[in-house]
């Protein structure tokens, strides 16, 4: 387990003072893949930095396994390190090494020995799929292949957790797609747990069960991809929702709605898992007289439950506008009027 | 073959002389190049171990030796050459200022090697736990090796033209018997000659630089 507690971290130059954390807590239990989101600036690199102790707080403590790690010895530091994997945007590849080479490095300042290398490295190689690529230098690999030797190299030493930063910000949308299903891979077979940060929601969308959106320092919200995403409350997140499931009207609906003489409600409908599999509307057609229109309709899958959002317009009176609103309760759809 | 006025005798012994004076202090110049680099790279304000300290004193040391002209390095530190070697002229003498004078050559040329290196490796190198040391050793140096090999061809080349001026001090060589045999005594033909055998000197060593500096990066 992670603790993250009441952490800030502020660096100061000549030129300026930058407050990258700001009273940040955040807990990580063992397993989690956690994403950190925001946009550049935010400190999310300054915080993934804390777990493993590259960035130390000026107040606040960071707890693996119930111990700070300001109670530890140098020497000791470089123990934890050795137990916690990280990944980078650039790959941080020694340019003039190997494949093979790249990947023994963690063994090598373990001492372990050469025969044992030699299995381990071949191994891993395998388990990215580059068992041809041993001998190949860098320079002959494109970034996917890279972020594998990356990824092989952390994985040497059988850490528990694997720090990824910006991973796959550097990649194409194809390969980003394969090294996502391999750290997923990474995660449910050896059981490790994964932290990312990353300024691309699909990212998160894609492998993350828990997310944590940071803005000037702060984290403004956290908690289940599946409730952070599904229900945005900060401004921040709404924008990096938006960007892969929209919420919002298009101008020229609004215009339209504008010109409605007849009495109507227009409410933002959330469905989640099964709920979105149910046809909510036709049984409202059926019991209530009111007339339902879909103005708008994004359905996505996040951590393998359905997310549904529709924007409907309800035309009737009073008294079936509020059998609506109450029938909508009962069947737990979450829904708010939307106000044009 | 064409008369040169100087038995082969002398010409091997020139040679041999040169060849002398350019490996033996450029192999230890190397080595306390290499220490004052690493020293000036890692103490300086974004390296591992910051020191404010220790990088102007080494800066200063390598700017003030770099700034004296060779030939007058020569002869000004003669009485640290004569404690040294216990003689002031001669070709071991000559190791002396050759050594002083490459030193901080190949050490400012090693630095720019080491600055050259992917910032980001260092801190791969912490996040696995590795030691100052380890950092050094498994990443700094692998990964500047290319271009610390042709900073040595660079400073190789350096040295050879220095050993010319080492005749001012009876160190010999094949600049110094073009200098005395060749323009002293107005032979073109043996002027001409020490030119081809320098030129051809440099050209293999360039190559010989630019082939094992490729091989270290692995192309």
């Amino acid at each position: 387990m992670i603790e993250i507690s009441h952490v800030s971290k502020r660096f100061v130059s000549d030129v300026q003072t930058v407050e990258a954390l700001r009273d940040v807590s955040l807990t990580i239990e063992k397993g989690q893949i956690w994403g950190i989101i925001g946009f550049s600036g935010a400190g999310k690199s300054t915080l993934l930095r804390m777990v493993n102790a590259l960035e130390v707080p000026d107040q606040g403590y960071v707890k693996l396994d119930g111990r700070k790690l300001s109670d530890y010895t140098e020497g000791e530091l470089r123990g934890v390190r050795k137990r916690i994997g990280m990944i980078f945007q650039q790959f941080n590849l020694l340019e003039s090494r190997t494949v093979y080479e790249n990947i023994a490095i963690p063994l090598r300042l373990n001492h372990t020995p050469a025969a044992q290398i030699a299995a381990r490295v071949e191994e891993l190689l395998a388990f990215v799929e580059l068992a041809g690529k041993k001998d190949a230098y860098p320079w002959q690999l494109s970034g996917g292949q890279k972020q594998r030797v990356g990824i092989a190299r952390a994985l040497a030493t059988n850490p528990e957790i694997l720090l990824c930063d910006e991973a796959t910000s550097a990649l194409d949308p194809d390969t980003t797609e394969s090294i996502l299903q391999l750290l997923a891979q990474i995660n449910q077979q050896l059981g490790i747990t994964i932290i990312l940060v990353t300024h691309q929601i699909q990212v998160v969308q894609r492998i993350c069960n828990r997310v944590a959106v940071m803005e000037n320092g702060q984290i403004v919200e956290q908690g289940a991809v599946l409730d952070v995403f599904g229900n945005p409350q900060r401004p921040i997140t709404q924008r990096f929702v938006r960007t892969v499931i929209p919420d919002a009207l298009p101008e020229s609906l609004v215009a339209d709605l504008q010109q409605e003489e007849r009495a109507y409600k227009l409410l933002k409908l959330r469905f989640q898992g099964n709920v979105a599999k149910e046809n909510i509307l036709y049984s409202i057609n059926r019991r209530i007289p009111v007339e339902s229109s879909v103005l708008f309709a994004a359905v996505t899958e996040l951590q393998h439950v359905v997310l549904g959002i529709f924007i409907v317009k309800f035309i009737g009176s009073e008294k079936s506008l509020a059998a609506t609103t109450e029938y909508l309760d009962r069947h737990e759809v979450v829904w708010q009027e939307v106000a044009v | 073959m064409m008369d040169l006025g100087v038995s082969p005798e002398q010409l091997l012994l020139s040679a041999e002389q040169t060849l002398y004076m350019v490996f033996v202090a450029l192999a230890i110049g190397s080595i306390l190049a290499l220490l004052i680099a690493v020293t000036l790279v890692v103490s300086r304000q974004q390296g591992l171990v910051p020191n404010r300290r220790i990088y102007v004193l080494l800066n200063s040391v390598v700017n003030t030796i770099r700034s004296v002209p060779f030939i007058i390095l020569l002869v000004f530190i003669l009485p640290l050459t004569k404690l040294i070697v216990g003689t002031r002229i001669g070709t071991t003498a000559a190791l002396v200022p050759l050594v002083v004078f490459i030193t901080p050559y190949l050490a400012r040329l090693f630095e720019n090697s080491f600055l050259e290196v992917n910032p980001g490796i260092f801190e791969t190198a912490k996040s696995m736990g590795a030691s100052y040391w380890e950092t050094i050793w498994y990443f700094l140096l692998p990964e500047a090796k290319g271009s610390l090999i042709l900073s040595v061809t660079t400073g190789t080349i350096g040295l050879l033209g220095a050993t010319a001026m080492a005749g001012a001090i009876g160190a010999g060589g094949v600049g110094d018997l073009a200098l005395t045999y060749g323009y002293e005594r107005m032979n073109f033909p043996l002027m001409l000659f020490t030119v081809i055998v320098l030129v051809v000197f440099v050209q293999l060593i360039q190559s010989a630089g630019n082939f094992f500096a490729a091989k270290a990066r692995g192309h």
